[in-house]
C-alpha cells in the first residue's frame, strides 16, 4: 500500500484526475455492503444466488479499480 | 518479364481482393444455412480463393496455392467428417442436408485447384 | 421445379465466379506473384512502372485500401441505412396517427419495426462511428493509413452484403420471402417458430455486420497501440481516440458473442437444435446472452460519439476541453462497467431478485461517469467564448438530449420503477433520447465539423441552421411525447391503440415528421455543397489557430490545400499530394 502511493503513479495530480472513479466505487460498495447486511427474508435460502450476487459487484469493483490504476500509470 | 504487372503493383492503395472476400464469405453463409448446394460450394470457393490471393499480395506467402490448398484440406475434412457423423438422408441426430456434403466437395475443388494452379499456372510463367 | 431451381442457381454461380475470376484476371496479373520466375528482376522493374496511388473511376471505389476513401465509404453507406430507416419509421409513425389500422397491416408494422432498430443500430450507428474513425483516426494521431489497410477494405465491403441480406425480403417480398417480424431483440420463442425466410436473411446479415464490426475494431486497437506518430505519446492521445479505443475493446468482447448467439438462432430455425428451447437451454438463457452482447452494444454506440463531441465541442467554446482526464477515467470506467449491467433489460423476466439487485447496483453505478462527461462539457461551455456554428449547435443540443436521456434512463435502472415502466413508450422514448438526442446529434455535428476536411468545400449555413432546429424540436417533441405515452401506460410495439392515447401519439408523429424533414434538408445540403459548394481556400476554416486548439487533421489539411496551390491546382505526384488520395478536380 505505501508502495503505491509514494509511487509516482499515485502524485497529487492523478490522485485527483482518478477520483471520478471513486464515485461509482463507492456506490458499488455501499450496494455491496447493504445486501450483506441488511438481507431481506428469503435470501438466505443457501442458494447460489447470493454467492453470484455478491461476486458480481466485486468484480466489477476489482475491474474498476484495476483499469483506473492501469490508466494513471499510462497518462 | 514483359508483362504488366498486377493492380496492387501498380497502384500501392488498392487491392481487388477485399470486395470478393465479403460477398464469398456471404454466399458461403447463405447457401450452406439455407442447404443451397451451389450456392454453399461457389461462395467457399470464392472466398477461400480471394483469402489465396490476398495473403500472397499483403505478402505473407510467396505464391496463393498452398495457403488456398491448406484451407481446402480444412473444409474437406470437416466436411467429411460432419458427412459420417450425421449421414445423409437423416441417419444421425440431426439432418444436415447437403450442407457438409457442399463443405466437402468444396474443399476438395479448393484443393484440386491448387494443385492446377501450383502446377500449370507456375509452369507456364517458367516457360 | 424445384430441379430447374437448383440448376438455374448453379449456373448464376458458376456464371458470378468466371466473371469474378476474368475481372481479377485481367487487373491482377497473377504471374506476377512468382517472383523467381520473373527473373528477381521485380525490384528493379517497379521502379520502372509509374507508381500512382490508385486506379481510376469505378475501379478505384472498388479496389481502394486507402483509409479516407474507406471513411467515405462507410459514411455513404451510413446515409443510405439513414434513409432506409428514417423512411420505415416515417411509415410507422404515419400509421400510428390514427389509434385503428387505416395503412398497413399489423405484420407489416412489426416487419418495419424490425427493420427500423436493427438498421439504425447496426447498419447506420456503427458505420457512421466508423466512417470518422477511419478518415480521422489515423490522420489524428499521425499514421499513414489504419494498420491492416485490406482487413480494413474487407470489413467494410461486408456492410452492404449484410444490408442487402437484411432489406432484401422487403424487395423479395412478391416472391414470397416473408420479412422478419421479430424486434430487434430477436427473442426465441417467436424468432425460432416463426417460419419466415426473412429472418434468416436477417441472421445472416448481422451475422456479417457483426464480422465486420470485429475486423474494424481489431485494427483500430492495432492502429492506436502501434501507429501513433513518435510525438504522440498516450498521454497526448485525443479524446475522439481514446474513445474509439475503449469502443474496439467493448465490439471485441460483444460482437464475437453475438455471433455464436445468432449462429446458435440459425442452428435452433434450421437444423432443430435446442440450444433455446424450453427442454433446452430455455429462453432466459437466450436473453442473457443476447443483453451480454446488447448493453455494451449501447455504449459501444455512445461513446464515439461523447469522444466527438468532448473534441468538436472546446473548439467553439474557445477554451480546452475542462478536466480532459475525468473524460479519459470515466470512459474507461463506463468501458468495464458496461459489461455488468445486461440483466436490467431482463429485470421482468421473473429472474432472481439477488442477480437482479446486482445488475441494479451497477446500473446505478454506470450513470456517473457518463454525469462526468455532462459536467465536463457543461463547465468547457462555461466562460467560454461561443461560436454557434452548426455543428457546435449540435453539440449543444447532443448535452441537452443527453441530459434527459440519461436522467430517464437512471430511474428505469431501479427494479421497482422498472416493473411499471418496462415495456411501455417510457422505454423506447429514453433510449430515443439517447440514440437519435445524442448519438445522431453528435454524428451530424462530426458530418458538419469534418465536411470541409473532407470535400474541400463549405456547408450552406442557413440550411444547416434549418435542419439543427428541426432536428431539435422534433427530437424533444416527439420523445418527450413519448415518455408521457409511458407514463400513461402505451405498451410498445403495437400497430393500433387505444383512442385515449391519441393526442399524445398524434404529437409524437408531428414531431418525428419535423425530425424527417430535417434530415431531408440535411441530405439536400450535404449532397448539393458536396458538388458545388463554395471551395474552402483557408486551411482552417473554424479559425481554430486563433485560440490555439488546432488538431492534427487540420495541419494536414492546411498542408494539402498549400501542395495543390503551388501545383497550380493539380495533385502532384509527390508524398504530400498523394497523402489526398489522388482526388481529381
Amino acid at each position: 500500500m505505501s508502495r503505491l502511493l509514494d509511487d509516482r503513479v499515485f502524485n497529487k495530480e492523478t490522485l485527483l484526475d482518478s477520483t471520478v472513479n471513486l464515485v461509482p466505487f463507492f456506490i458499488l460498495l455501499f450496494f455491496l455492503v447493504l445486501f450483506v447486511v441488511a438481507t431481506p427474508e428469503g435470501w438466505q435460502d443457501g442458494s447460489y444466488y447470493s454467492i453470484y450476487m455478491i461476486t458480481m459487484i466485486i468484480s466489477m469493483i476489482w475491474g474498476l479499480l484495476h483499469l483506473t490504476y492501469a490508466t494513471a500509470k499510462r497518462v | 518479364m514483359e508483362e504488366q504487372s498486377g493492380l496492387s503493383d501498380r497502384h500501392r492503395k488498392a487491392s481487388p481482393w477485399p470486395l470478393f472476400i465479403a460477398v464469398g464469405l456471404a454466399l458461403a453463409e447463405l447457401g450452406v444455412f439455407l442447404d443451397l448446394v451451389s450456392i454453399a460450394i461457389g461462395g467457399l470457393l470464392l472466398f477461400v480463393g480471394c483469402l489465396g490471393g490476398i495473403v500472397s499480395e499483403a505478402g505473407y506467402a510467396r505464391t496463393p496455392w498452398p495457403f488456398i490448398g491448406g484451407l481446402g484440406l480444412v473444409l474437406a475434412v470437416v466436411g467429411i467428417a460432419l458427412t459420417a457423423l450425421y449421414p445423409l438422408g437423416g441417419g444421425g441426430a440431426l439432418d444436415l442436408g447437403f450442407r457438409a456434403v457442399s463443405i466437402a466437395v468444396a474443399g476438395l475443388l479448393c484443393m484440386g485447384g491448387s494443385l492446377l494452379g501450383r502446377v500449370v499456372l507456375e509452369r507456364q510463367s517458367t516457360v | 421445379m424445384q430441379i430447374d431451381g437448383q440448376i438455374a442457381l448453379t449456373v448464376l454461380m458458376g456464371l458470378l465466379l468466371l466473371i469474378v475470376a476474368g475481372w481479377i484476371a485481367r487487373i491482377e496479373d497473377w504471374r506476377s506473384y512468382t517472383p523467381l520466375a520473373s527473373g528477381g528482376g521485380r525490384a528493379v522493374d517497379d521502379t520502372a512502372y509509374e507508381t500512382q496511388e490508385k486506379p481510376g473511376g469505378l475501379v478505384r471505389w472498388l479496389t481502394t485500401v486507402d483509409h479516407k476513401d474507406i471513411g467515405i465509404l462507410y459514411g455513404i453507406f451510413g446515409t443510405f441505412a439513414l434513409m432506409w430507416g428514417g423512411a420505415t419509421v416515417a411509415l410507422m409513425r404515419t400509421e400510428l396517427f390514427t389509434p385503428e389500422q387505416v395503412l398497413m397491416e399489423p405484420t407489416t408494422y412489426n416487419a418495419l419495426m424490425t427493420s427500423h432498430g436493427i438498421t439504425m443500430l447496426f447498419l447506420f450507428g456503427t458505420p457512421m462511428i466508423a466512417a470518422f474513425g477511419n478518415y480521422v483516426i489515423p490522420l489524428l494521431i499521425g499514421a499513414d493509413d489504419m494498420a491492416f489497410p485490406r482487413i480494413n477494405a474487407i470489413a467494410f465491403w461486408l456492410l452492404p452484403v449484410a444490408g442487402t441480406l437484411i432489406w432484401s425480403p422487403f424487395v423479395l417480398m412478391s416472391l414470397g420471402i416473408e420479412p422478419a417480424q421479430t424486434g430487434w431483440t430477436m427473442y426465441p420463442p417467436l424468432s425460432v417458430n416463426q417460419s419466415a425466410l426473412g429472418i434468416d436473411f436477417m441472421l445472416l446479415g448481422l451475422h456479417l455486420s457483426g464480422i465486420s464490426a470485429t475486423l474494424g475494431a481489431i485494427n483500430f486497437i492495432a492502429t492506436i497501440f502501434t501507429e501513433r506518430a513518435p510525438d504522440v505519446g498516450w498521454e497526448r492521445l485525443d479524446i475522439f481516440s481514446w474513445t474509439m479505443l475503449t469502443q474496439s475493446g467493448l465490439i471485441l468482447f460483444a460482437f464475437p458473442l453475438l455471433g455464436s448467439v445468432l449462429l446458435m438462432l440459425l442452428l435452433d430455425r434450421n437444423l432443430g437444435t435446442t440450444f433455446f428451447t424450453t427442454d433446452g437451454g430455455g429462453y432466459i438463457l437466450y436473453q442473457h446472452l443476447f443483453w451480454f452482447f446488447g448493453h455494451p452494444e449501447v455504449y459501444i454506440l455512445v461513446l464515439p460519439p461523447m469522444g466527438l463531441v468532448s473534441l468538436i465541442l472546446p473548439r467553439f467554446a474557445g477554451r480546452k476541453l475542462f478536466g480532459f482526464k475525468f473524460v479519459v477515467y470515466s470512459t474507461l470506467a463506463i468501458g468495464v462497467l458496461s459489461f455488468g449491467v445486461w440483466a436490467h433489460h431482463m429485470f421482468t423476466t421473473g429472474i432472481d431478485p439477488r442477480i437482479r439487485s446486482a445488475f441494479m447496483a451497477v446500473s446505478l453505478a454506470i450513470a456517473i461517469p457518463s454525469a462526468v462527461k455532462v459536467f465536463n462539457w457543461t463547465t468547457t461551455l462555461w466562460s467560454g467564448r461561443l461560436r454557434l456554428t452548426v455543428p457546435m449547435l449540435f453539440c449543444i443540443g447532443f448535452v441537452s438530449n443527453f441530459i434527459i436521456g440519461g436522467v430517464t434512463g437512471v430511474f428505469l435502472a431501479s427494479i421497482p420503477v422498472d416493473a411499471v415502466l418496462h415495456a411501455t413508450y417510457y422505454v423506447v422514448g429514453h433510449f430515443h433520447y439517447i440514440v437519435m438526442g445524442a448519438i445522431g446529434f453528435a454524428l451530424f455535428a462530426g458530418v458538419y465539423y469534418w465536411f470541409p476536411l473532407v470535400t474541400g468545400r463549405m456547408y450552406q449555413r442557413s440550411l444547416g441552421l434549418i435542419h439543427f432546429w428541426l432536428s431539435f424540436i422534433g427530437t424533444n417533441v416527439t420523445f418527450f411525447a413519448m415518455i408521457l405515452l409511458g407514463y400513461g401506460g402505451m405498451p410498445r410495439r403495437y400497430a393500433e391503440y387505444l383512442p385515449q392515447y391519441a393526442t399524445l401519439h398524434q404529437v409524437t408523429t408531428i414531431g418525428a415528421f419535423l425530425i424527417f424533414i430535417g434530415g431531408v434538408v440535411f441530405l439536400w445540403n450535404i449532397g448539393q455543397s458536396w458538388l458545388e459548394g463554395p471551395r474552402v481556400e483557408d486551411g482552417d476554416p473554424w479559425n481554430l489557430k486563433e485560440d490555439g486548439l488546432v488538431t492534427q487533421e487540420w495541419t494536414w489539411f492546411e498542408q494539402k490545400l498549400e501542395t495543390r496551390l503551388a501545383d497550380g491546382g493539380e495533385p502532384s505526384d509527390d508524398e504530400t499530394a498523394m497523402a489526398d488520395g489522388g482526388e481529381r478536380e
